[in-house]
């Protein structure tokens, strides 16, 4: 029974660790945070995975006890160090905003400098693309909130990165 | 939802603003996304904001699934602390009388006479070692043999007899489940016991078997030997660039002296 329930899990909650990494690797702006939260989320997801709704949105609800664990590890550390994340810039990176050419590690960048708050939106909704009412469900905030963070956010990185290029 | 105008006549430019987020999540229909669609057929600065905005979503998603994320080790650590919850938490699972059983069951078994059947050598003691380790210390089972699957012609076909050992002296201990597993080139039988709270693990072996654990703790260059509180000596090594982990330990005397009961009955057994 509790392999079964063991074997449940690895299929329908393990299969998106990747995508609580990267969020909480953006997040948290440090790989080994990043892999503590993961493991914790994973486990509280574990805990209560019997009340877990088979047929709902698991991804969603993962990232809600996500976000639930990030904001327990802040109130126990009242800063986390943002870090500039060392990804590759070689010419195959680069991308190009309008005639602008700019690698990865300065979107990537970009995206370390912006406040929390619109980080964590910006993250969940461009990269892992939830939809606002999602993100306010993940995040407990309301959908209004989350629509001006989003507006801020991508105000703010087209600013950043115009004057990278 | 929050509140915007609705009005064909009055959207205005702040209002497209107001609803981007919406309109780029795909999340507008109806009135509204007729309403921000005509719009922009005729704004061109709103038209390009959008645009601007979904660039940017774009860039961003391309960036950060630009890199490598490997997480099977993270993965690992996850289950590997789940397994651990699970055999503190469930009450199939009483960690250490079980450890106990199985271990005082194999170090004795594996002295004693039991089953020999050749094999290729294409196995080696590692492979065994890790066998051991995936069925009994990690607890996950695979590929056993139970009544579903024919579990007593399985045992028979290997053992040459289930009757004796089917009638474990080991009160309210029922054969559940089998698996062949592979010492170098030999094969012992793993015989799993339940008795619908814990399980014990007997291990039928070639005689004098006992030597690969002295193998084994001669060649696998510990780099952990440690003995917990249930006597269990734990040896963590590594073996031609493998790391093995080895177990074994001598039991309390009154579960050594259950499972000698219950090799003297095998042993009876055998002779009738």
């Amino acid at each position: 029974m509790t392999s079964d329930r063991r074997e449940e899990f690895e299929i329908v909650a393990l299969a998106h660790t990747e995508a609580l990494m990267r969020v909480a690797w953006r997040t948290t702006g440090d790989y080994a945070r990043a892999e503590d939260v993961v493991q914790e989320t994973m486990l509280s997801a574990w805990r209560s995975f019997q009340q877990f709704e088979h047929g709902t949105n698991c991804r969603a609800w993962l990232f809600k006890i996500m976000f639930h664990v990030i904001s327990k590890a802040k109130q126990r550390s009242t800063q986390l160090p943002i870090v500039e994340l060392s990804d590759g810039e070689g010419l195959d990176n680069l991308v190009c905003i309008g005639s602008q050419h700019i690698g990865y590690s300065d979107v990537l960048a970009s995206v370390n400098r912006l406040p929390d708050d619109q980080r964590s939106v910006i993250v969940l909704a461009a990269v892992e693309g939830f939809s606002c009412r999602e993100i306010s469900v993940i995040l407990t905030i309301p959908i209004g909130t989350v629509m001006s963070r989003l507006s801020r956010a991508r105000a703010e990185l087209r600013r950043l990165l115009r004057r990278v290029g | 939802m929050p509140a915007f105008s609705k009005e064909r006549s009055t959207m205005q430019c702040e209002d497209v603003q107001f609803v981007a987020p919406l309109y780029i999540s795909g999340e507008l229909d109806g009135q509204g996304l007729a309403d921000v669609e005509r719009h922009i057929a005729g704004c061109a600065s709103c038209r390009l904001l959008l645009h601007q905005q979904q660039e940017s979503d774009t860039r961003i998603r391309e960036a950060i699934l630009a890199g490598d994320l490997d997480c099977s080790d993270l993965r690992m650590r996850i289950l590997s602390k789940i397994r651990t919850e699970q055999r503190s938490t469930s009450p199939r699972t009483r960690r250490h009388s079980y450890w106990r059983l199985a271990v005082a069951a194999s170090a004795v078994l594996l002295a004693f006479a039991g089953v020999y059947v050749a094999r290729s050598e294409s196995f080696s003691y590692v492979a065994a070692c890790y066998d051991h380790t995936e069925e009994t210390a990690s607890s996950s089972h695979t590929e056993w043999k139970t009544k579903a699957t024919g579990l007593d012609v399985y045992v028979a076909g290997r053992v040459g007899s289930v009757s004796f050992l089917k009638s474990l002296p080991v009160a309210g201990y029922q054969l559940s489940k089998a698996k062949e597993c592979l010492v170098g080139n030999r094969l012992y039988v793993h015989l799993v016991y339940d008795n619908g709270t814990d399980q014990m693990s007997m291990y039928v072996t070639p005689r004098a078997e006992n030597g690969l654990v002295r193998w084994l703790t001669a060649r696998s260059k510990p780099s952990l030997r440690s003995r917990t509180e249930t006597g269990l000596e734990v040896t963590i090594g590594n073996l031609h660039g493998e790391r093995v982990i080895l177990v074994g330990a001598l039991s309390a005397a009154s579960e050594q002296q259950a499972v000698n009961e219950v090799l003297e009955e095998i042993v009876r057994s055998r002779v009738t």
